[in-house]
């Protein structure tokens, strides 16, 4: 097997125990190269850079003064380079970044991201016909059964009607087009009549539409454009209360306000030196003059409707002056564009139009399909996976080294039925497993293929939890449209040659939905290798993000010696440690705080301990050595260690090579000679007086040593989203606790806790509180450290889990009994299942029991089947007009822990 | 008879009874049914957890009590309705676009936003409502949000003691707001310094109402007794005694009675459950009387526990097994 290689001697101090932690010192940070701002299409990968000088530097980046994570499309939140990728409106912001050591802290300047809108329709009029515009009328050419009440109107004045066969079209004149360089603008000759233009998309939030149209100052009463928001897609056929949900127009109407169906704005009477609009639907509707904008003047003018990202901030500009802002419009997806004129009296009404453009400025991208390579790998997950720049290309190649049919699994739980090829679940959840061949070992990708088997819209979001050999890979949505398969992928750590299972749980709880799995298969990326050591630099890349050992200081005070890195395949790691590389002894590793792990490593007195590291089945191999620190008590500092450590004790002044020595601990006295110093245990928490007496001159010191022990108490279940408490038994005041990042993690004041019902239970003499909010059903870590960054005493896991009710699943009839009462069944599903979790639903309405008679249930771990589910069924007596109302409250030890958020 | 799924059967009787007669036997039978259902559910106007919910999964629609008033939605000045509470309270909009809205409304209400949600939850149902039920529904997602605002919102107590005593409001809305006074007392209705007091009188006046709604006021003052001494448990077991004994009581208030006298160990109630173990008047009648004996029963009252020789064994199953074991 390759392996790479790597080497860790670098001495920092990273646990050195001394009374009064100290810290090398370092320089304060300063920025060489601010971050630039960036204007960008929409959907575009960007990147913010900051340079900055200093030793150990913490990055923080913000958006709009706010802490941003690694988090959908953000990665680097805490490095010198911020990627988003696929950006969009919801991007758009002002970034900036902090960077902090221990001697400083400095903020950059603001970069603000700019993204450009997309142009979803443009007319210049330079064709030769309209066929882009639709001639219709809202007044004529409406059978009678297709006309509107006047109720009806108020609410929806528009309607279709005949084609108008006046339109026409502009040649190209130099006095009505606002452009000189001979092109053409369109005529519209026409007494009532309009043209409309479906934009072929729904543009919400917001949007942009921009006019030029020429005043002629006489002739032309009115000439106006507008933007449509229908209830299909753009311009149909009237039908109560569907039709046109929203109107925006602008331009010269020049007429009385109060004759038309929604009549002028509060107070508004027409001003006819001045340009107008209009809101349909909203808080403040009707016609209203562009007060703050030029008056009309005869020529080209420019038109400009804008909604802001509310959609419902309405902006009117004439020739860029902003004329009028009306709030409150309804936010209704605007799908069409419309241009129209009306005529004096009985005469036509020429108006001439031009450059017309609808902008969007759509909020989201989706940015989860960009594939910048196409190539078959997401942009997010190049960078989340591979820790490679996503907008360089460096996979070559995607093959499918094995494959399994759906059918092909080898072990399952829920019911599965196969239909062909394929398999899908007749229950509302399930697992399955495949046992794939990797023919290398390799770092591969799975690619599961499946949809929601009768193609259910709208969509729902198939979520799968997958595993490799045990190993939690994640949880991946499975996209599907309609009846089309869908790919989910998910990268696996680096696997040895031969089989490995992959599980695959589809963590469902909507009723009446199916996963349809049609094929699994291991993929392998053949890709560049620049340095030509036999891995893929991104398979390498991303085993070395993940993977690591801390740098391991030369010489540790106490044994064990804590080290700790990175790493969330714990079972495919090793460690071990000895005298020697042939004399090595497993350690046991732990999870740390965010996809970390830590090990005690005992050390040998007097000779360096080798650690060796193997992580993801060998792919990376560390190994360090490090020396066990004689504390000599005659010069010695006073120290805090963790109950449990190991001091080598020794009392030897500088000038003698060797005699006897005595040491005393308390009550206890050890005879040792300088050559081999006394290794002591300290098994109890306490402070101890340790003195050491070389006896030849009889030259004497003593140190202080604080022993500290530290427990979590029993650890936590916590509901995704939720805020609980967590009351941890014994935390000295020397404890710092370090949790996941993905945990929202906040100690809690002895005010805070007082205020809270019911009032919880008295904390223990060195016991603390926190509130905890997590963020996935899965484990987080909490470490607890003796002082910042140092050693870790104790860990403790929040298991994140869901609780889904009738909300989410389903609440139905099973059965209407001859006396008239219903049985009727709700499903509550646990995910995943917590053996100490319990679920109290209590009825609150008369009328109503369980099928058991009572009108409280509590359900456990034993309730619920293997798939989680757990249905509760209740009878309600005929007459009962309400609901089944009942409450459902999540407990662990006793401890109330949440409730849904809908139910009564 | 199974009904799976339910969706389509409420359909179907919303289809029938109007417009076709029953013809032949297979749609006369259909009909039964579907008047029977009818009645049911004509009865039934869900809320909470049977209200539609944001256009995914089973969705409940019931046909439901008429409006005791119609009024149009002008019960508050549109001025001072803000862009968050207008979509709530438009009838034009689709339950499930109204659902939404309301489940947008977050957790730090304006003042002007809760009067505007109080006078839409006082107010009767607006001519263009179309859906009674999911209106219902909407209502108590409302009082949810209403509840679980950062700052206890000004006059809630207030507000739901106004619904239920308004005569014009139908039992559902006068029910839910027994149930939400209850879970409020138990957030320590922090409105008003009064707001406990005011809400342990209301649920007293409640008790003693002849209807369902009884039942649903005494359930909860026995609930909340357990952590509040201001309840009286005396009096609680008093009424739960005496609603259980009376077989004029409300049928829904008799059930819930019953379970009261249960959890709260009233051993006097047992000759008067013993009989109503085999009743056959109302299913839930029996499986409360059937698991209170044997919460309070003696060993004795096993024979008592048998299934009948025929009819719901099924249906009982679990009461019985449950009594049976517990008089053990």
């Amino acid at each position: 097997m390759k392996s790479l290689y790597l080497r860790n001697f670098v001495a920092v101090g990273i646990f050195f125990l001394a009374a009064g932690f100290s810290s090398a010192q370092v320089g304060a940070p300063t920025i060489l190269v601010q971050p630039a701002s960036q204007t960008v299409e929409h959907g575009t990968n960007i990147t913010f850079t900051v340079t900055a000088t200093g030793t150990e530097l913490n990055y923080q980046w913000r958006k709009d003064g706010k802490d941003l994570a690694d988090y959908g499309n953000v990665s680097g939140a805490n490095s010198s380079a911020l990627k988003l990728v696929g950006v969009a409106q919801m991007d758009a912001a002002n970034y900036s970044v902090l960077i902090s050591n221990s001697s400083g802290v400095v903020t950059s300047s603001v970069a603000k991201l700019t993204i450009n809108s997309i142009t979803v329709f443009s007319d210049d009029f330079e064709s030769v016909d309209l066929k882009n515009w639709t001639a219709f009328s809202e007044l004529a050419g409406l059978s009678s059964a297709l006309r509107q009440t006047a109720a009806e109107k108020k609410l929806n004045p528009v309607s279709r009607g005949s084609l108008s066969p006046e339109a026409t079209r502009l040649t190209s004149s130099a006095e009505q087009n606002h452009k000189s360089d001979g092109s053409q603008s369109a005529l519209l000759i026409s007494s009532q009549q309009k043209m409309y233009r479906n934009l072929g998309v729904e543009l919400a939030g917001a949007a942009r539409a921009t006019f030029w149209i020429y005043d002629d100052g006489g002739t032309q009463y009115r000439a106006y454009a507008e933007l449509r928001g229908y209830s299909g897609a753009g311009h149909g056929i009237y039908t109560f209360p569907s039709g046109m949900k929203q109107l925006l127009a602008i331009g010269r109407y020049a007429t009385g306000f109060g004759a038309n169906q929604t009549g002028e704005l509060a107070d508004e009477k027409v001003n006819p030196k001045k340009y107008q609009a209009k809101v349909e639907r909203g808080e403040n509707t009707g016609w209203f003059n562009l007060a703050a904008a030029p008056d009309c003047s005869v020529g080209w003018h420019k038109f400009v409707i804008e909604r802001d990202s509310d959609g419902t901030t309405i902006r009117f500009y004439v020739d860029d002056v902003l004329g009028r802002t009306i709030t409150g419009a309804d936010h209704v997806l605007l799908d069409c564009v419309t241009i129209g004129s009306v005529g004096t009296g009985t005469g036509v009404g020429n108006a001439w139009f031009d450059d017309v453009k609808v902008e969007a400025f759509p909020w989201r991208y989706n940015w989860l399909s960009k594939d910048s390579e196409g190539r078959g790998l997401f942009d997010w997950m190049k960078l989340r996976e591979t820790g490679e720049d996503p907008w360089v290309t460096n996979v070559r190649e995607i093959t499918s080294v094995a494959q399994l049919e759906g059918k092909g699994f080898s072990n399952e739980r829920g019911n599965w039925i196969a239909e062909g090829s394929a398999i899908y679940s007749r229950e509302m959840r399930g697992t399955v497993e495949y046992v794939v061949n990797a023919p290398s070992a390799d770092t591969y990708r799975i690619e599961i293929e499946g949809r929601e088997r009768r193609g259910k819209m709208p969509v729902v979001n198939l979520r799968l939890n997958v595993w490799i050999d045990g190993e939690y890979l994640g949880r991946f949505i499975l996209p599907y449209e309609g009846k089309t398969n869908g790919f989910a992928h998910c990268f696996t750590p680096y696997l040895a040659v031969g089989p490995h299972t992959i599980r695959i749980e589809w963590d469902n709880a909507e009723n009446k939905c199916s996963l349809y799995l049609q094929a699994v298969r291991l993929q392998s990326l053949a890709g560049t290798d620049l340095n030509g050591n036999g891995f893929n630099d991104w398979a390498e890349n991303r085993v070395l993000a993940q993977s690591g050992m801390d740098p391991v200081p030369n010489t540790s005070r106490v044994s064990p010696a804590s080290i700790e890195g990175r790493g969330e395949y714990l079972s495919l790691m090793k460690c071990s440690a000895g005298i020697s590389l042939t004399e090595m002894q497993p350690v046991q590793i732990h999870p740390g705080a965010g996809r970390r792990w830590y090990a005690d490593v005992p050390l040998a007195p007097n000779r360096a301990t080798t650690i060796k590291i193997l992580h993801q089945n060998g792919i990376i191999e560390e190994n360090a050595e490090i020396n066990w620190e004689i504390t000599n008590l005659l010069e010695a500092k006073d120290a805090v260690i963790r109950k449990g450590d190991s001091l080598l004790l020794n009392a030897q002044p500088s000038s003698q090579s060797f005699g006897a020595v005595n040491i005393t601990i308390g009550d206890e006295n050890y005879k040792i000679d300088t050559s081999t110093p006394l290794a002591v245990r300290f098994d109890q928490p306490g402070t101890f007086k340790v003195t050491g007496t070389f006896a030849p001159t009889g030259a004497a010191g003593s140190i202080t040593v604080k022993v500290v022990e530290a427990s979590f108490g029993n650890s936590i279940s916590a509901w995704v989203g939720k805020r609980r408490f967590w009351d941890m038994d014994n935390l000295p005041s020397e404890v710092v606790i370090e949790a996941d990042p993905r945990l929202k993690f906040t100690r809690v004041s002895d005010e805070e806790r007082a205020q809270q019902k019911p009032t919880p239970a008295p904390l223990h003499i060195n016991g603390r509180q926190y509130s905890v909010i997590t963020d996935a059903a899965e484990s987080r870590f909490a470490v607890a450290r003796l002082g910042e960054n140092g050693p870790i005493l104790a860990s403790s896991v929040v298991e994140g889990f869901r609780l889904f009710n009738w909300y989410d699943t389903y609440l139905r009839y099973v059965q209407i009994h001859k006396d008239g009462s219903q049985t009727i069944e709700e499903a509550f599903i646990l995910s995943p299942m917590l053996p100490n979790i319990t679920v109290t639903v209590l009825i609150i309405v008369s009328g109503v029991t369980f099928d058991d008679g009572r009108v409280t249930k509590t359900l456990t771990a034993a309730d619920f089947d293997e798939l989680g589910i757990c249905r509760v069924r209740y009878i309600r007596d005929e007459g009962v007009k309400t609901s089944v109302c009942h409450t459902t409250k999540v407990y662990q030890d006793g401890v109330l822990i949440g409730w849904p958020a809908y139910e009564k | 008879m199974k009904i799976h799924p339910f969706n389509p059967v409420a359909a179907e009787v919303t289809r029938f009874i109007p417009s076709r007669a029953a013809k032949c036997g297979m749609r006369y039978e259909i009909r039964a049914f579907s008047r029977r259902l009818l009645r049911v559910l004509g009865a039934l106007v869900f809320v909470g957890v049977l209200c539609p919910k944001d256009a995914k999964g089973e969705i409940f629609y019931a046909t439901s009590e008429k409006p005791s008033t119609s009024l149009t939605a002008s019960f508050v000045s549109p001025a001072i309705i803000s862009s968050t509470i207008r979509p709530i309270i438009n009838p034009s909009n689709t339950m499930a676009e109204r659902l939404k809205a309301v489940h947008r409304l977050g957790e730090t209400l304006g003042r002007d936003e809760i009067s505007a949600l109080y006078d839409f939850l006082k107010s009767a149902p607006a001519q263009e409502e179309k859906d009674i039920a999911g209106l219902h529904g909407l209502k108590n997602d409302t009082l949810n949000v209403l509840r679980n605002q950062s700052s206890a919102p000004e006059h809630l107590t207030d507000t739901l003691i106004k619904i239920y005593r308004d005569p014009t409001q139908d039992s559902v809305m006068r029910d839910y707001s027994i149930q939400h006074l209850v879970t409020w007392y138990e957030q320590g209705a922090p409105d008003s310094s009064q707001a406990k007091e005011k809400i342990r009188s209301v649920l007293h006046q409640a008790a003693q109402e002849d209807s369902s709604i009884a039942g649903t006021a005494l359930l909860g003052m026995h609930r909340l007794s357990s952590s509040d001494d201001a309840f009286s448990g005396e009096e609680i077991d008093r009424m739960a005694l005496h609603q259980t004994q009376s077989p004029g009581v409300n049928r829904a208030t008799r059930i819930t009675a019953i379970q009261v006298c249960a959890e709260r160990g009233v051993k006097a109630v047992t000759p008067a459950i013993e009989s109503l173990t085999q009743t056959l008047d109302s299913l839930p009648l029996r499986l409360s009387a059937i698991a209170a004996l044997g919460k309070l029963g003696r060993e004795e009252n096993s024979p008592q526990m048998r299934p009948p020789e025929t009819g719901s064994e099924k249906e009982l199953s679990a009461a019985l097994q449950n009594a049976v074991r517990q008089l053990k």
